[in-house]
Order: C-alpha cells, then sequence, then structure tokens
C-alpha cells in the first residue's frame, strides 16, 4: 500500500506538473493590447521596454552620434501599448520622434511604472546620456506602486549577476556580493539546471499560478477595472518624495522637467475617489508652481472617449473589460501632437 | 548551503549513500566530516570558532567529571561560561554595548565617536553554544557523564541538521544515539521523507510568498499607518515567521531522521494557544526549555535535577520569592538572545508582561471558570492580539520604527484606516482561516473527517498537490528568518 502511494504520487505530481506547464494564462493588463516599441524616423530604436542590456546598449551609442538634444520619456505601459493594434501603427514617442526633428527622443516604460522606479530609471540613463529635458508622465494609479521590482535591479548594463540583494538605494550604486561558497555552488548550479525546460518551466508555472489566484480574487470580490481604488498612504508618500528627489537632481544638471497628467477615459467614472485625485492634481501643480525647471499639463481630457477601448478581463469569467489605460492609435496621435506643442 | 537548494538535496543524497554503505563504526566520522563541509559553505573562518567552542567544553567537562572539589568544578565551569558567553556576547553584542555605551557617554557631554566596529555575526552561534553552555552545566549538575570520544562530541555540536538554527539540542538526548544501533528501515525514511517534504512546502510555497507582502510592509512609514494595519503586518509576519522556522525544524527533523537520530518537535501549534504559557510550550520548544532549565530555574532558585528539551518554558514549578523577578530578566534575556537591540528586548518584556498578567489572574478566578470553553476562547483572542502585537516590535528596524508603533497603541489617533494594499489583509484573513481549519482537521474526531483523512485517495491527492507545489516553488529565494539570530 505504501509504495503503491508514493508512486502513485510521484506520477501524479508529474502529470499536474506537465499539465500546468501547457496552461497559458493570458497576462492581466493586457490582452486587446499589443506592446510597440518606438522608432524614429530614422528608423532606429529609441525605446526600452522593460530592461535589457543590449537595447539599453543599442540606444546609448546611436545617442551618441547624434547632435541634437536629447529628450528622456520615462513612462508605463500607457506609452509602450496600443489599444487594437493593427500593423503599421506607432506609439506617441514614435509619433512625436517624427513630429519634432529638432530633438533626439529616447524613451524608457516600465508597465505600472511608480516613481521610485522612474527616479531608478533616471539615474539609469543620465549616467549613460546627456539629457536635456526629461518627460514624466505622473499616473495617480502608479503611485499606488513602490519599490524597485527585481527586474529592473537585476538590470546587467555594466554589472553581472546584480539584483536588489546588492543595490544600495542611497548610493544609488551596485556593491559587489561575496557568495559563500555554499551559495556560489547552488547558484551555478541552479544557472547550469536553467538551461533544461524541466526547471525553467517552473517560473513560468508559478506567475501563472499567481495570475490565476489573482483572477480567483477579482471573480470572488467582484473586483473590476471600474472598481474604485483608494490611495494607499505611505506608497503615496514614498512616491512623492522619489519625485522630488527626482525634480531636485534634474535641477541641479539643468534638466528641464516637463510633466503630465495622462490622458484618462472621461466617459465612465475613473476608478479613483476623486478627492483623492483632486488632491494629487493640486499637488503636481504646486510641484511645479514651486520649482522652476519644472513644467506640468493636464492631459487627462484630451482622448475622446471612441479612441479607447476594452481589454481581456481579469477574472475568471474572462469577459471583456474596460481599458482605463491605453488608447487606440488616434490616441497616440492627440497625445503626441500635443506633447510637441508642450516641448516645444 | 541552505535546506532549501538543490545543493542541499543532492548533498544530502550522497551522505546518506555514504552512511548507510560504510561500517556503523564509521558512521560518525561520515556524520561529522559532512557536518564540517556543511558549515565550511557557510563560512570556512567560523568553523575556527565552531571547533573553539567544542574544544573547550570536551575538556572543561571532563575536568568537572574528574574534579572533586565543589569549587574547582565550579571554577571550569565558569571557565566554560567564559569562553561561550565571551563569544557570543563579541560577535553577537558588542557592537550594540559599544553604540549604546557611546550614546549615553555623549548625553553625559563625552565627546567621542563611537569605534567603526564591522563584526559578523558566524553562522549558528547563538544555537551552538547554548548547546554546549548545556553539556559543560549537565556534567556540573551530575546529570550527565562526560563524552569520551572527542569526535561523537564533536557530532553532538556539530550535527549539520541543526546546526545553523537547532532544535537546540541536549547532549543527553543526541549522544546516545550516535550509536546508530537501529537498521535502515524503510518506514523511517518514507516518514522522515515526509518531514522534509512537509518543512520544503511550508518555507517555498508558504513562508517565502508571504516574504515579499511582509517585506513591503514593514517597509512603509509607521507614522502613516494605523493601528489596524499594523495588527495585519503583525499576523502576517507572524504566520511567516511560524511557517519559515517550523520549515527548517520540521527539515532539520527529518534530515536527522534518515541518519537514525530523532530530535525532539520544536512546535506543536502554536498559533491555537489560548495563553502565553501555552503558547510557550508550544513555539521554539527547544530555546524555551533551555531557558526554563539553564536560566530562569537557576534564578528562581529551583534545583534543577533533570534535563529535557521536550517541553517548553511553561512549565510550571512550586512557587519562590524570586519567580517573577526571575520571570521578568528571563524574558529580557530571551528577547536579547534574538538580537542585539532594544525592540527584542522589549517583546521579551511583553511577552513577560503577559505571563506574569496570566500568573495574577489565574490566582483570583477559580479553577472552574478557566476550563470553561468561553474563557479558553476569549484567552485565545487575547494571546493572538498580543502576539501579533509582539511580531510587530520583534520585526521594526530601529528604535524610531518601535517608537512610532508604541505611539500609535498608546495614543491611537488612526485605529481603523486602511493604508496597506488590500492583498495584505485578503492574505492575513484567508491565512487564519486556513490555520483555524488546518487545527480543526488536525484535533477533529469527526467519523467524516477521520475517514477522509485516512483515505488513500484523499492522501494521494494530498501528497500529490503538496509535491506538485514544492517541485514549482523550489527555489532559493530568502535566506531562513533565523539564521539572522
Amino acid at each position: 500500500m505504501g509504495k503503491v502511494k508514493i508512486v502513485s504520487v510521484i506520477i501524479l505530481s508529474i502529470i499536474l506538473i506537465c499539465a500546468l506547464s501547457f496552461l497559458k494564462t493570458i497576462e492581466p493588463g493586457k490582452g486587446e493590447t499589443t506592446d510597440v516599441p518606438a522608432y524614429n524616423s530614422n528608423g532606429h530604436l529609441i525605446h526600452m521596454m522593460d530592461v535589457s542590456d543590449t537595447i539599453m546598449k543599442k540606444i546609448i551609442s546611436q545617442n551618441s552620434v547624434s547632435k541634437k538634444s536629447t529628450i528622456l520619456h520615462l513612462g508605463n505601459s500607457q506609452t509602450q501599448s496600443i489599444n487594437q493594434f493593427k500593423f503599421g501603427q506607432t506609439n506617441f514617442i514614435s509619433k512625436l520622434s517624427h513630429l519634432d526633428t529638432s530633438h533626439h527622443y529616447i524613451a524608457s516604460t516600465l508597465p505600472n511604472i511608480n516613481l521610485e522606479e522612474v527616479k531608478f530609471l533616471f539615474d539609469l540613463w543620465d549616467q549613460n546620456i546627456e539629457i536635456d529635458k526629461l518627460l514624466i508622465p505622473v499616473f495617480f494609479d502608479d503611485l499606488r506602486e513602490t519599490g524597485l521590482r527585481n527586474s529592473v535591479l537585476r538590470f546587467n548594463c555594466c554589472h553581472d549577476k546584480d539584483s536588489s540583494d546588492n543595490y544600495d538605494l542611497d548610493n544609488k550604486s551596485f556593491f559587489s556580493i561575496n557568495y559563500r561558497i555554499g551559495e556560489a555552488i547552488d547558484l551555478n548550479f541552479t544557472d547550469w539546471l536553467s538551461n533544461f525546460s524541466f526547471y525553467s518551466v517552473k517560473s513560468e508555472i508559478r506567475s501563472q499560478l499567481f495570475v490565476y489566484l489573482y483572477k480567483m480574487r477579482n471573480t470572488i470580490f467582484r473586483i473590476k477595472p471600474t472598481t474604485e481604488r483608494k490611495m494607499i498612504a505611505p506608497s503615496y508618500e514614498k512616491n512623492w518624495r522619489a519625485l522630488e528627489s527626482l525634480i531636485l537632481d534634474s535641477k541641479k544638471k539643468n534638466i528641464l522637467t516637463f510633466l503630465y497628467i495622462p490622458p484618462i477615459r472621461n466617459d465612465v467614472q475613473p476608478p479613483y475617489d476623486l478627492i483623492e485625485y483632486n488632491e494629487f492634481k493640486e499637488k503636481l501643480n504646486l510641484i511645479s508652481e514651486n520649482n522652476s525647471n519644472v513644467y506640468l499639463m493636464n492631459f487627462e481630457n484630451i482622448v475622446p472617449y471612441e479612441f479607447w477601448g476594452m481589454k481581456a478581463g481579469t477574472s475568471l469569467e474572462n469577459l471583456m473589460e474596460i481599458d482605463f489605460m491605453h488608447f487606440r492609435d488616434e490616441g497616440h496621435q492627440i497625445l503626441a501632437a500635443e506633447l510637441n506643442k508642450f516641448l516645444n | 548551503m541552505e535546506f532549501n537548494s538543490v545543493t542541499y538535496i543532492l548533498f544530502l543524497l550522497i551522505i546518506l549513500v555514504l552512511f548507510y554503505s560504510v561500517k556503523r563504526n564509521l558512521r560518525v566520522p561520515i556524520l561529522l566530516l559532512s557536518s564540517f563541509l556543511f558549515y565550511i559553505s557557510w563560512s570556512i573562518p567560523f568553523s575556527a570558532l565552531l571547533i573553539i567552542s567544542a574544544i573547550t567544553d570536551f575538556l572543561v567537562s571532563n575536568r568537572i567529571f574528574r574534579s572533586k572539589s565543589f569549587r574547582i568544578k565550579k571554577l571550569w565551569l565558569t571557565l566554560s561560561l567564559i569562553v561561550n558567553l565571551g563569544l557570543l556576547i563579541y560577535f553577537k553584542y558588542l557592537m550594540f554595548l559599544a553604540e549604546n555605551t557611546f550614546s549615553i557617554l555623549e548625553q553625559l557631554g563625552y565627546q567621542g565617536s563611537s569605534p567603526a566596529l564591522d563584526i559578523m555575526l558566524p553562522f549558528g552561534i547563538s544555537f551552538y553554544t547554548f548547546e554546549t553552555i548545556s553539556y559543560s552545566v549537565d556534567v556540573y549538575r551530575g546529570i550527565l557523564k562526560p563524552e569520551r570520544n572527542f569526535w561523537r562530541y564533536g557530532l553532538f555540536v556539530a550535527f549539520f541538521p541543526k546546526l545553523i538554527a537547532g532544535p537546540i539540542q541536549r547532549a543527553g538526548d543526541l549522544l546516545p544515539q550516535f550509536s546508530f544501533s537501529s537498521r535502515f528501515s524503510w518506514v523511517r525514511v518514507k516518514l522522515f521523507l515526509k518531514r522534509i517534504l512537509f518543512g520544503l512546502f511550508l518555507k517555498v510555497v508558504l513562508a517565502d510568498s508571504l516574504s515579499p507582502m511582509v517585506d513591503s510592509g514593514f517597509a512603509s512609514e509607521f507614522a502613516l499607518l494605523s493601528v489596524v494595519d499594523i495588527m495585519t503586518l503583525g499576523v502576517l509576519f507572524g504566520l511567516q515567521i511560524y511557517f519559515d522556522f517550523a520549515a527548517y525544524s520540521s527539515i532539520a527533523i527529518g534530515t536527522a531522521g534518515l541518519f537514525g537520530i530523532d530530535i525532539p518537535e520544536n512546535f506543536n501549534f502554536p498559533y491555537s494557544a489560548s495563553s502565553f504559557r501555552s503558547f510557550w510550550k508550544r513555539w521554539h520548544i527547544s530555546l524555551s526549555s533551555w531557558i526554563r532549565d539553564y536560566l530562569y530555574l537557576p534564578l528562581t532558585g529551583v534545583k534543577v535535577y533533570g534535563s529535557s528539551s521536550k517541553t517548553g518554558i511553561g512549565e510550571s514549578f512550586k512557587l519562590s520569592r524570586n519567580r517573577n523577578y526571575a520571570l521578568f530578566l528571563t524574558w529580557i534575556i530571551m528577547g536579547f538572545w534574538h538580537g542585539a537591540n532594544w525592540n527584542f528586548a522589549l517583546w521579551g518584556l511583553i511577552h513577560s508582561v503577559a505571563i506574569y498578567s496570566e500568573r495574577l489572574v489565574q490566582k483570583v478566578v477559580p479553577d472552574e471558570i478557566i476550563s470553561m470553553r468561553f474563557w479558553k476562547i476569549s484567552g485565545w483572542i487575547i494571546t493572538m492580539t498580543v502576539l501579533a502585537f509582539s511580531w510587530v516590535i520583534f520585526r521594526v528596524e530601529g528604535i524610531d520604527d518601535m517608537l512610532t508603533v508604541l505611539c500609535k497603541f498608546l495614543v491611537p489617533e488612526n485605529l481603523v484606516s486602511l493604508n496597506l494594499r488590500e492583498n495584505n489583509y485578503l492574505v492575513a484573513f484567508t491565512f487564519v482561516i486556513l490555520m483555524f481549519l488546518w487545527n480543526w482537521l488536525h484535533e477533529t474526531q469527526l467519523p467524516f473527517v477521520l475517514f477522509l483523512k485516512n483515505s488513500f485517495f484523499m492522501r494521494v491527492v494530498f501528497y500529490t498537490l503538496v509535491t506538485s507545489l514544492v517541485y514549482i516553488f523550489f527555489d532559493t529565494k530568502a535566506q531562513f528568518i533565523y539564521f539572522q539570530f
């Protein structure tokens, strides 16, 4: 009986793991939107989505030959995603670089980027290129997020095996880790194991399980994109502090900072507490008034409702849901035109 | 080498094969060598300290045993305590002592700067020094005869499953098992592999999944949090540290069991305790029993004639005059054992006040009421609430955060606003419910539940889920929390 049980458990576990590895779950928040990086009029890639060593190096080398002044855009998935994408459409940074040929544009975007990550990316780019203007959308939603995700810190531009474990936030630098013998052996061993699909598939299954839990939570508690999300005070404060520190740094370096309140759907009530949202806008106004190098524009109503869209559901029912973040190509055109006026 | 690493699994397999393929008299050297390899995988220089501590108590205990004079026995014991506690104080408390001394001197007008000390805490030092101290004390008390074979004694100190984070072992429990008289048994292997699997489940699936939530919660500015937020963080951290440490203990027990060594349980459903005394009979039993036998009872003036790591500190003993003073002192030391910071001392103080209050209540409330269900439920609610608060004090970093938390409770202005991510409350609530369910399943005698628990099908489904989840989540993401102590 005992042996039968052990064998059954082993066989069933293998079957279960294999079955889970074949399950494909749509990443929440995506679906009917497509990520499109930006290219300038010379056909050069000017946009780093997430973080990538190779892409950053490529962008830096192209920037070094450009004689134009550089505008760095640090944004979230609104920059990189086009709702109801059709072949040939481009995001607003691409469009902007075509409209405004007097500047060299560089975009660096991360989904749900928080202002601490914006600051981190600013420092990273600032170490490698000469920035003249900074273009930053400040999303009320994203102020709920804090901290630097590991994928950001695992960035390998000049360092090997860097992660949040060896990043010194105060000194903005990586320090070397002296791995213990056991850790070093384990690191090499797991690196080797990652070459095999039976091992590397684990992280994919893990994220699928978490997506499933997320969807289950949304289904049970009837959470939809329209559900009001309250501000999280400690995260909110940390984000403001990061923005203030970024502005201080940019001021020291004579970088002009262009902040904007990004477009939001106006055909439905936004999923915010309106009092909190208005306070947020007032605070941004105050920041721009108090800092001579900071300019602010409010673009919240520039994209009409027909240029927004739907996205794949974030509950187990998988019904289409309203997309508050990503607009269609037409929205990108409008925003590019408005930004062009704002920046020039 | 972490228990939750592929390297450890391989290491264990190799040692097991070697262990069972050699003659019995070679098993001690094999385990000793592997324990040494295990330790140097953490740190080569610190292995010297382990050897110093082991040699000192091996020699001292033999001297104590051979000495006829009580005074000389005492002198040898004092030497052992000086060496062991000296190591502990130097590596664990010197920086703390220096900082505090200089800050007091500064208050008194001294204008110098604190020496820049950078002392790393050697792995497992708090655990193995307690083991060597208890060994010498037991020989001194006449409870134990000293071990003559240094390799067997060395294995008692360095036995790798319990070396880094316990459970703290007593020589009297462990040394006799090194004769390895029992034969290889599949029943034992199955039993202890289950313990390892269960431990890995607690660590990689539960504790490590809670870890990012706890870390980001405790990185918040406490001034912006409400009492409800802080208590939620206390619950989450309480769950994380339980899963994490119970996981370590379970893997240690499982690993030792594979070599035919029985290590006593370190946890026994601590969160079902309805009083602090009951909690400490169920939580980190090996430490609380050590503290009872080698600190609390001597402080109360009670003579100790036996030694057991199987029961916690909550055991009741005869009243003595020093009882209350001993209680507070013991708990503050217990707090400091966890780390050289004032928050640990306060954590200990909270526990001592709770136990002292229970004693007072017990004096005035009749036994019939204490045994009532209502009393137990109320006791559980109060115990868990104070416990969650004490976990926050335990986890905060720095005096500022500790004082902010205290102010939140002493001057409660912001009681119920929710300032953490919604998932924090949801996860805390879900886990509390699941813990209830798990405890209930463990204790219930309902025939239907018993039938399900014993059915082949349900057991296969349960172990399939546990095995699959352990495989999927198996990763050396985070160190065990107790490694830092």
